[in-house]
């Protein structure tokens, strides 16, 4: 068992927690929150991938593509929470 | 790399068990501050992979904007349960759609598990292309020459991701107010003595990252969610934070705007786009990089102000 491995396991248990919270959950936001658990699960399993190849220092070519995706990441959460709150707004106006 | 070390197995541990937290808790406000605490456990997971410059990353970004963006959606929904789509089911039916969702994210994680475990570790050809070529990228840091030279375009396209994603919360949230970043004050002696505390530091950390990102880790990204931060302090404390709202679109898309330049100033100089010569890499990065580290501070500070309305009625919570 090697470092990289446990993390990939943990990686693993964190993509499948998120895309049940994003499918499973009823409110937005917690479906939101589930797509970014997803998102960080994916990342830990790259960047363990990474860290396995031989050698001394780990593969840069991973880690700047989970760093790029963790910036696309923040923008599409942004996007949707913006969605959600304005959902909500709408909701708001009909049952008034 | 050593064996496995205590901390390695806490860490492993402790990350599926926030991330179930914060899935589970009933009090999405909670749920968020869970949210905000695994995203800081993950950037100790990069540090142990070795990947420092994503542990900054997701410790600003991941973790820190995130969260407020979670923190403020939240105190905009109405609401005690907050809930978009109220439903009602019986006990059963709950019952029955958590153990179907419990069933479906073992499979899952089975799964997964089995690609990590049996994915054979391949010969790392792209490690050894950029071991080869950094000499020449201008720049010490493997990470800093794959994302603004060897995959140059793959950063800009990024950046205009952020521009896309800071143009589309400005057009969906229901504003009053022209762009404008101010009123959002928080009351209060504590965050004024906060804000003189910290912003000084805060501003002099973003310019060290970015300078620093050339060799060590740190970079233009993890700078911009740190003058980010500073932004949301300056606005929080009442200082004035605000851009004439005629000079803001210059702000958000300077950035993109010089790479864009950069880059096809190259395809004249160099003749290919962003293909830079080795003795001058490292100051036309440095170009790029200085108008990403405001562009995307303002941005990042853009997606969080702009998601919401402040003077809403019902947010008054």
């Amino acid at each position: 068992m090697t470092p990289a491995l446990l993390y990939g396991l943990s990686g693993a248990l964190l993509v499948a927690i998120g895309l049940t919270g994003a499918i499973a959950s009823r409110s937005l936001v917690r479906r939101i929150l589930g797509f970014n658990v997803l998102g960080s699960g994916a990342f830990v399993i790259i960047i363990a991938f990474a860290r396995r190849v031989a050698g001394p220092v780990p593969d840069p070519v991973s880690h700047a593509l989970v760093l790029t995706g963790i910036v696309v990441t923040v923008s599409a959460t942004a996007v949707a929470l913006a969605l959600a709150v304005r959902l909500g707004d709408e909701e708001d106006g009909r049952h008034e | 790399m050593n064996g496995v070390a205590i901390i390695d197995v806490l860490l492993a541990a402790a990350v599926p068990v926030l991330a179930a937290a914060a899935l589970l808790y009933r009090d999405l406000f909670r749920a968020a501050v869970v949210f905000i605490v695994l995203g800081l456990t993950i950037a100790l997971v990069w540090v142990r992979l070795d990947a420092p410059d994503i542990a900054l990353a997701e410790a600003a970004v991941g973790a820190g904007i995130t969260g407020a963006l979670f923190m403020r959606a939240l105190g905009a929904l109405p609401g005690p349960t907050r809930s978009a789509h109220p439903v009602r089911s019986s006990r059963f039916q709950r019952l029955a759609v958590r153990g179907a969702a419990g069933v479906f994210a073992g499979i899952v994680a089975a799964l997964v598990a089995w690609a990590v475990v049996t994915v054979p570790s391949s010969d790392p050809v792209l490690t050894s292309l950029v071991r080869d070529a950094a000499p020449d990228s201008g720049v010490g840091n493997p990470v800093t020459a794959v994302l603004l030279n060897f995959r140059g375009y793959d950063t800009l396209l990024e950046v205009g991701v952020l521009l896309l994603a800071a143009l589309g919360v400005s057009t969906i949230g229901a504003h009053r107010h022209a762009a404008s970043l101010g009123g959002t004050r928080v009351r209060g002696p504590v965050i004024l003595a906060f804000a003189h505390l910290v912003l000084p530091g805060l501003i002099v950390l973003a310019a060290y990252l970015l300078w620093t990102g050339a060799d060590l880790p740190g970079g233009a990204f993890q700078g911009a969610a740190v003058l980010a931060g500073a932004w949301l302090i300056c606005a929080f404390a009442g200082f004035p934070a605000d851009v004439a709202p005629g000079r803001m679109p210059a702000v958000l898309a300077g950035g993109f705007c010089i790479f864009l330049l950069v880059a096809a100033g190259m395809v004249l100089l160099n003749g290919g786009l962003l293909r830079f010569m080795p003795a001058t890499a490292k100051w036309w990065m440095l170009l790029i990089e200085s108008g990403l580290l405001v562009s995307c501070a303002a941005i990042l500070a853009t997606l969080v102000f702009r998601l919401t309305d402040d003077d809403r009625p019902e947010a008054g919570r």
